[in-house]
């Protein structure tokens, strides 16, 4: 036996033997080639003596070494599932839009608590809103619900940023001035209209979507100094520029 | 890393599954094979965990058959095997 004998995690140990197993598997077809009559893992049972530990958080076992007494058993079984079985009992994961809870810059005691209830990433947590579930009584008040609907709103806008490709002067029907600013992802939630700030005074939004902001402009904005335009999308967005007009 | 006397667990079992499965009379004109096996053993086994918390399976059957003060903690390792079938051309 080695002599680093390590604490592991339970599930590291099965992901190793699943792929060891599935090596095997691989190998087998070209075997096959040759030796017509091979054989192919249908059900493996592992009985381990070993030592467990909780830290409190996570429960991690250590094999036991020779001469050892009093090890705890434990007992895995592991079956043979087709690919079709997997595809119909497991939930897809790292889809295009579904993003990881540890992306979202949440904190390791929310993470892990998450983790306990299932909840691994915000589609899960989609899930378990549509059942008119409360995270924040479930976990004993311990995942303040709010902080973290607001943490996967930022990270959320973060893969959208608003991007601003031109900002022109025009007039409008009544010939008033307005700045019509031109770009991307300006305004995606509907419940947050756009608020501009020039020069430390707000200013009024004649009209938005998602590709452009108009601004009003009143007498004391035009200058012949630089400018500073301050524009927010969301509680999440924040765009500054220094524009002269 | 695995100890140098262990061998990766995929090993084991391809050596305990590489079984001559045919048994042919040709006297009597009868051909038998296996279709269905279940082999269970002991096996010493040697759980290296790397910085990631990768873990590697290293894993021997029992080397020494002799009595001795400490005796290795013997795990046991059971395999059903079947007849493997190559899939249909395209499955």
């Amino acid at each position: 036996m080695a002599n680093d004998n390590k604490y592991w995690n339970l599930e590291d140990f099965v992901d190793s033997l699943v792929v060891e197993l599935d090596k095997t598997r691989e190998t087998l077809a070209i075997k096959a080639i040759n030796k017509p009559l091979t054989y192919t893992v249908k059900d493996l049972a592992i009985d381990l003596n070993i030592f467990p530990t909780f830290d409190g958080d996570t429960i991690r076992f250590i094999t036991a070494q020779p001469g050892q007494q009093g090890a705890s058993k434990v007992n895995i079984q592991l079956g043979s599932i087709t690919d079709q079985q997997v595809r119909a009992t497991t939930k897809i994961s790292g889809l295009k839009n579904d993003t990881k809870i540890e992306d979202i810059g949440v904190d390791e005691k929310t993470r892990n608590k998450l983790r306990k209830m299932g909840v691994n990433s915000v589609d899960d947590l989609q899930q378990v809103e549509k059942r008119q579930v409360d995270i924040q009584r479930a976990s004993d008040n311990e995942i303040d619900y709010k902080t973290l609907a607001n943490q996967i709103q930022k990270s959320r806008r973060n893969m959208t940023p608003p991007k601003v490709n031109g900002v022109s002067l025009s007039l409008d029907d009544n010939k008033r001035p307005y700045l019509h600013v031109k770009g991307e992802n300006f305004t995606l939630d509907p419940r947050y209209p756009p608020v501009t700030v020039i020069n430390n005074q707000l200013a009024e939004v004649m009209e938005f979507n998602t590709h452009e902001v108009k601004i009003l402009l009143d007498k004391q904005h035009i200058t012949q100094h630089e400018s500073e335009l301050i524009m927010t999308f969301d509680p999440y967005t924040l765009v500054k520029m220094n524009i002269r007009i | 890393m695995i100890d140098e006397a262990f061998i990766s667990f995929r090993e084991i079992v391809d050596k305990l599954l590489d079984i001559p499965g045919d048994f042919t009379d040709e006297e009597n004109g009868v051909h038998s094979y296996i279709y269905e096996i279940e082999i269970g053993t002991p096996v010493e086994l040697d759980i290296s965990v790397d910085e990631n918390g990768k873990v590697t399976i290293g894993s021997i059957p029992p080397m020494y058959r002799v009595d001795t003060s400490f005796l290795p903690s013997y795990h046991s390792v059971t395999i059903k095997a079947e007849k493997y079938t190559a899939p249909e051309h395209g499955e």
